[in-house]
């Protein structure tokens, strides 16, 4: 049965984005936010212990209920319904917290970045690109505005794609969207705001961002970024149809 | 043999004036660099379709293409990581696979054991992991990979048809190895050579002779080499090089017949 309907595929076509609320089953979230708890350096029962606190990735992506939020729930199969049934790299997500600031102020960004592009400390090597089709956030917190929230600048997978029609991939410093379009260029960001289980799915080459977290929770997201099997195929290619290798929404 | 004009003539020059001067010089193939080179396919203003387009309207085809080396180490840091450097080459692998070659071209990494060592695991894990692509291995004096002695060893490593050697001559004579004696070592493993041509001496810069150039292609014909004979150059004012690559390809195109 699809978990998608045609206006959800629509939406995701024109802005980059979907978010698809009560994803995850309560289990799921509350066993994913156990191990995420055994790994951080502060006191589940006291709030104030949480400010500022560590580590930002308390646990591996291989535990087995971080794995189960998009392996043993809809997540993957929602992603196959756009990209194509059997088509994408098997994977998991990963933690990814922002503790709180303890601060109050908050400014609303302005640029983000594309993922997979080298910095001297992320792990990228120097000279290359990752390639990435659609990419996943999952909540297992409640997260509202100015929570650390996961921010999306919509439509900016479409401003990637006409640029690297005609520019190298290797054209963006850092990934940075400040390297490539002015202020004025770029849209009003989005933040995915919502509660535990909620998911957003994204678009390999869309602006993102994250921000400052001026609330009491945790901002507890798993992200997690997946390819088409055949992307060492693909992956210097921009057609013109920019939904050429997505089956399910062409 | 397959003639072939290498960008290394032209580093400055950004593709479209490459491809004319290929056009002018008379080729119809061409070698292209990753690295230190306007027509490099990673330029900023150029995507890889931009490069295919261009090739296929000049009408020139795309004998391969020269990527990173095999160094075994992280660029930034020169911190030693093997599996840091062989994602860099199989991303440059993949981009050469895009324009639509499959034949790549990489030298080694600073001269001593460690570095030969990664080399030749890198290459292990290569052929291994992309099926269907020919990696070539180029000899370069300031490198891990330079004598006849490196070469049998490597051979002996690595017996997949799809490594081959690319004969450097100009490095070789920079090395003092016997070019002859080096390429009837490697036999059918030869999988691109390449000459360089100076403004000075018809065919090179290195102490070449016509005599060498001749025993060379004989050797090459001998072994049925119908690979890339890549000419290469030092950088020169536009007519000047066309003039000089046109004489050295009617040159080498005479030995040939």
């Amino acid at each position: 049965m699809a978990n998608l309907s045609m206006v959800d595929k629509q939406f995701f076509k024109d802005n980059g984005y979907l978010i698809k609320r009560n994803v995850l089953s309560c289990d799921q979230v509350e066993a994913a936010r156990s191990s995420l708890w055994n790994g951080i350096d502060a006191d589940r029962s006291d709030s104030s212990t949480w400010i500022g606190a560590g580590p930002r990735v308390p646990c591996s992506g291989s535990d087995p209920a971080i794995n189960a939020t998009v392996n043993e729930s809809a997540v993957f199969s929602m992603m196959e319904e756009m990209v194509g049934e059997n088509q994408l790299q098997p994977g998991g997500p990963g933690p990814h917290l922002v503790f709180p600031s303890g601060g109050e102020q908050w400014s609303e960004p302005k640029h983000g970045h594309l993922d997979g592009y080298y910095t001297p400390s992320n792990g990228v090597p120097e000279g290359t690109v990752g390639y990435m089709t659609v990419n996943v956030t999952i909540y297992v917190e409640d997260i509202s505005h100015r929570g650390g929230c996961f921010t999306i600048f919509p439509g900016t997978h479409k401003m990637a794609h006409e640029h690297f029609k005609s520019k190298s991939l290797l054209s963006v410093q850092g990934g940075a969207s400040k390297d490539i379009w002015s202020d004025n260029e770029m849209p009003k960001a989005v933040e995915f705001t919502g509660n535990r289980g909620d998911v957003c799915f994204w678009h390999g080459q869309m602006v993102h961002t994250g921000t400052k977290n001026i609330n009491t929770n945790i901002r507890m997201a798993l992200i997690g970024r997946f390819r088409r099997k055949d992307s060492n195929d693909i992956c210097f290619e921009t057609p013109d149809d920019m939904w050429k290798y997505w089956e399910g929404i062409q | 043999m397959q003639l072939t004009f290498s960008s290394t003539v032209c580093p400055k020059l950004p593709l479209p004036d490459t491809l004319k001067m290929v056009k002018s010089s008379e080729f119809s193939r061409i070698q292209l660099e990753r690295l230190n080179s306007a027509s490099s396919p990673v330029q900023n203003d150029t995507s890889v379709s931009m490069v295919r387009e261009r090739l296929s309207s000049a009408g020139i085809k795309l004998s391969g293409l020269t990527i990173r080396s095999l160094t075994g180490r992280k660029e930034d840091s020169n911190e030693r990581n093997l599996a840091y450097n062989l994602r860099q080459i199989e991303w440059d692998i993949h981009l050469a696979r895009a324009l639509g070659t499959k034949n790549i071209a990489l030298s080694g990494g600073d001269s001593g054991q460690e570095s030969f060592d990664d080399l030749v695991e890198g290459i292990q894990s290569l052929i291994e992991r992309v099926p269907d692509v020919n990696i070539i291995l180029m000899n370069r004096s300031d490198s891990c990979f330079n004598s006849l002695q490196d070469v049998q060893s490597v051979l002996s490593k690595i017996g997949d048809s799809r490594f081959q050697i690319r004969v450097d001559t100009n490095e070789l004579l920079v090395c003092g190895e016997d070019v002859i004696e080096y390429t009837s070592a490697i036999g059918d493993r030869v999988g691109e050579v390449s000459i360089r041509c100076g403004k000075e001496i018809e065919f090179g810069d290195a102490g070449y002779k016509e005599k060498l150039i001749s025993d060379l292609i004989s050797l090459l014909q001998s072994l049925k080499f119908k690979g890339p004979l890549i000419v290469e150059g030092d950088p020169l004012p536009v007519q000047e090089g066309i003039d000089l690559l046109r004489g050295v390809r009617e040159n080498i195109q005479i030995l040939i017949n």
